[in-house]
């Protein structure tokens, strides 16, 4: 039996403020320098691979511009994250979605999850 | 003169009773060790929640600031000047764990991530969640000569219990092994004196003596939270830290 919508919003909504929590222990793989904290981005367009690994998961995110490109949007560890409510299906490719991101300083297509909203289902990555 | 002990009752009684509170005492000793010792198994987090401070690209030194021996004082210093600068151009200095390498002690016993301790009469062992890091505490044994130990990440330890506290002795820590950027000396010596202060809270007195790198020990607690969570596997199988000649690190591009 799936979720129903309500319980699945509650359960985002929880997502979201464990996620809060787990900041700093979620990024301390490497320097979140890399990542602009002042600016946020959001972008729609379709999960091209979800990659559920360590020590962060990754999400390539096609957007259709223009220019049309893809994004690696980064997120916490496959632990931090599982604690949080994240499974290996959370995402899959080919879901419709609108992500918010911090972007990379340097320029280059990606940045630091914020969320992802598939549907009605939002996914908090912390950033 | 031989002596002949004739087995009179009272002598039999005697024996008997002689026996029975040897067997008793020698088979209620490790029963009464093992009550007196605290159970310190299972797993541990961090408290307070906020204990990494506010910017992870600037980790506070839990004890405060070091007191370091001069040249190590600057380059301390210099390299702090660098990471900020790295920092602000987007490209920060790697560090051994953007190239997933172990935290080694004592920064494996901040728990960035859980931790489980598992013991026993021989042994105290300790699992760290981040990296699948395994550290082997060998219960009242004295601490191998200094000269033999080959430099390992989580050193040599020693332990044994002085009442309720466990008392931990640790040398033999690689060099490269950093402690939030502060690096140390081959006779560096950590002891530890863990203790429950109720059955869920866990504390750990650390003291760092180091007579290459600091100018006095240096001691810090960390204070530890009793979880129900149970270590996942932790295997850095895809980092996307690209690691240039000049030491500052980006994201992989592909």
């Amino acid at each position: 039996m799936k979720p129903s919508s309500s319980l699945r919003k509650g359960l985002a909504l929880l997502t979201l403020a464990t996620c809060a929590a787990l900041v700093p222990k979620v990024y301390a793989h490497h320097s979140f320098a890399i990542f602009d904290q002042t600016k946020t981005v959001t972008l729609q367009g379709v999960v091209g691979r979800f990659v559920w690994s360590n020590p962060h998961i990754s999400i390539y995110f096609d957007a259709p511009g223009p220019p049309a490109q893809q994004y690696k949007i980064e997120t916490g560890s496959v632990n931090a994250m599982s604690r949080s409510g994240w499974k290996a299906d959370s995402l899959k490719a080919g879901d419709v979605a609108e992500v918010t991101f911090k972007p990379l300083k340097n320029g280059d297509p990606g940045g630091l999850l914020v969320e992802i909203k598939v549907g009605d289902v939002v996914l908090s990555g912390g950033g | 003169m031989q002596i002949i002990h004739r087995a009179t009752p009272a002598r039999v009684l005697l024996g008997w009773l002689l026996m029975a509170t040897t067997t008793l005492a020698c088979a209620a000793q490790p029963t009464a060790q093992v009550s007196q010792r605290p159970d310190i198994s299972g797993t541990w987090e961090r408290t307070p929640d906020d204990w990494f401070g506010e910017n992870p690209d600037d980790p506070v030194h839990p004890g405060g600031p070091m007191n370091l021996k001069a040249p190590y004082a600057k380059q301390y210093a210099d390299l702090k000047k660098r990471q900020a600068a790295a920092n602000e151009a987007g490209t920060p200095l790697a560090t051994t764990s953007s190239m997933c390498l172990p935290e080694g002690m004592p920064v494996m016993m901040a728990a960035l991530f859980p931790i489980e301790i598992i013991h026993d009469d021989k042994q105290v062992i300790v699992l760290g969640e981040y990296l699948q890091q395994v550290r082997r505490i060998i219960l009242n044994e004295p601490n191998p000569p200094l000269k033999e130990l080959d430099p390992s990440y989580q050193g040599y330890s020693r332990g044994h219990w002085e009442g309720d506290t466990l008392v931990v002795k640790t040398q033999g820590v690689r060099t490269d092994v950093m402690f939030y950027d502060v690096p140390h000396g081959k006779a560096m010596t950590i002891t530890e004196r863990l203790r429950l202060k109720t059955p869920d809270l866990l504390e750990n007195q650390v003291v760092i003596e180091d007579p290459e790198v600091l100018n006095s020990p240096y001691r810090f607690t960390f204070d530890y939270k009793r979880s129900t969570y149970r270590l996942h596997e932790y295997v850095c199988e895809n980092n996307q830290i690209v690691t240039d000649s000049d030491g500052t690190t980006h994201l992989k591009r592909d």
